[in-house]
């Protein structure tokens, strides 16, 4: 069969249509096959992130979870006490718009301090210049030639460090507003990048005073664990 | 017959490479090399669209009229890229798919994927243009791969996220305009090695679409007409 020269626009349509049909029906098919790992994917990724800024928790984070002033804070569970809370939130200050980010909070307000003297502080999503902004957001274990050659390895269990984001390590509700040194605070920045590590103290600012305005609520709608 | 399929698949990765020699792809290209990994990924994500578009193309060729080619050319392409899309955000790495997150999608108006569709499998058989796009395909990773490599190297001083050169940090070969400049300097170096290998058996060179200085107009373009 040849349909080459058909010019019929009627024949035209109709084969058209078909190759629509027959498309739509192969793409139907894949995202059924899809759609499972993908969700949980997704379930995944979000558990990891908490996971890394929050001490060890018992209960199923991702549905324990309240939202305040566009900030959400997921309360971690252990022996059935709240020991802990991270809110994600988001910012639009950053030199290349949004950056998004996660804090881990004690009860009482103040950002936990994790192993090796990490903060719990990890951004999520952030489009900065790359090698200037970014270094202020990435926390990645740097990896060099001299180091696999000697057999060195990341420690388990601690976050690659960042200077800026492990200066926020401790401090609470009651040193608010919190500003980088450049700034007369006490926050580290990166020369050539203040504006993205002030955008970032920002987002902890916007989580530390949502936490303080809602405090009496938070704790008790995220100790029952189950709603 | 063997020799045939070898010179489609051969003529991909150098002499015909869709990047380098035929100058196709080039947003992918500039946006993506930042890094070597992204190069990769993005040329292993179109690689797999080419082989399947130019395979479904030459099965279904006949049945396709010539007045409606390109529209169910899209629409294969753009079946291809969705399941490709689909299957890297359910099974690649969180951070692979984060990088090329927007330019997955763009795969479908890449003209190296069209161009092969229309160049090529429309006019030969499913066995030749499978090996067609595979040599695209691997054509089109390896300048990617060597692009993001030199990017990589001259911005963060190491490749793969492996450090050679601890300390060092200059911002420009990462950046955009970087990449313009570096792939310019790739294409220049091609041309000499193509030129050179061929005075040296004693052919004329002739350059890939008339980019000689004989044909190239661009000292005259305000001057002529």
């Amino acid at each position: 069969m040849n349909l080459k020269n058909v010019k019929n626009s009627l024949a035209l349509g109709v084969i058209l249509g078909i190759v629509g049909v027959v498309a739509s029906g192969v793409l139907a098919w894949f995202y059924g096959v899809t759609e499972h790992a993908i969700e949980a994917g997704r379930i995944r990724k979000t558990n990891q992130a908490l996971a890394m800024v929050l001490p060890a928790f018992e209960n199923d984070i991702a549905s324990n979870a309240i939202e305040f002033d566009g900030v959400k804070f997921y309360g971690a569970l252990s022996g059935g006490k709240l020991i802990a809370v991270a809110a994600e939130a988001a910012v639009q200050s950053g030199y290349a718009g949004e950056i998004s980010g996660l804090v881990g909070l004690s009860d009482s307000g103040a950002v936990l301090e994790l192993k090796g003297g990490r903060s719990a502080v990890l951004i999520t999503g952030q489009q900065e210049t790359p090698g200037l902004g970014a270094n202020v957001c990435n926390r990645q274990n740097v990896k060099t030639l001299a180091g696999i050659l000697r057999g060195e390895k990341a420690e388990p269990g601690v976050l690659p460090g960042n200077a800026v984001l492990d200066s926020f390590a401790g401090k609470g509700v009651d040193s608010l507003p919190l500003q980088v040194k450049k700034d007369g605070g006490d926050i580290e920045f990166i020369t050539g990048a203040t504006i993205t590590s002030r955008a970032v103290t920002d987002l902890v600012n916007k989580v530390l005073e949502t936490y303080k305005a809602h405090q009496g609520e938070i704790i008790p709608a995220l100790s029952g664990g189950v709603k | 017959m063997i020799k045939v399929l070898w010179q489609d698949f051969i003529k991909g990765i150098w002499r015909e490479n869709p990047t380098l020699v035929l100058l196709l792809g080039m947003c992918p290209t500039l946006a993506l090399t930042s890094k070597a990994i992204n190069g990769v990924g993005m040329g292993v994500a179109t690689t797999v669209v080419l082989l399947g578009s130019n395979v479904v193309i030459s099965l279904v060729k006949n049945l396709i009229p010539n007045r409606v080619r390109i529209p169910i050319y899209i629409v294969v392409i753009a079946t291809f890229v969705t399941l490709v899309d689909r299957t890297m955000q359910a099974y690649a790495p969180e951070s692979l798919y984060n990088a090329l997150g927007i330019f997955i999608p763009l795969i479908v108006v890449n003209c190296i994927v069209l161009g092969r569709a229309e160049a090529f499998a429309a006019k030969n058989g499913v066995v030749r243009s499978f090996f067609d796009g595979l040599g695209m395909g691997l054509g089109f990773t390896l300048s990617l791969t060597v692009l993001g490599c030199i990017r990589e190297f001259l911005s963060t001083g190491g490749v793969f996220d492996i450090i050679l050169v601890p300390g060092w940090n200059f911002m420009l070969p990462g950046l955009a305009p970087g990449g313009f400049i570096l792939l310019g300097v790739l294409l220049a170096f091609m041309n000499v090695l193509n030129e050179r290998k061929a005075v040296k058996s004693g052919k004329l060179y002739i350059p890939p679409q008339g980019m000689d200085c004989k044909h190239c107009r661009i000292c005259f373009i305000d001057k002529e007409e």
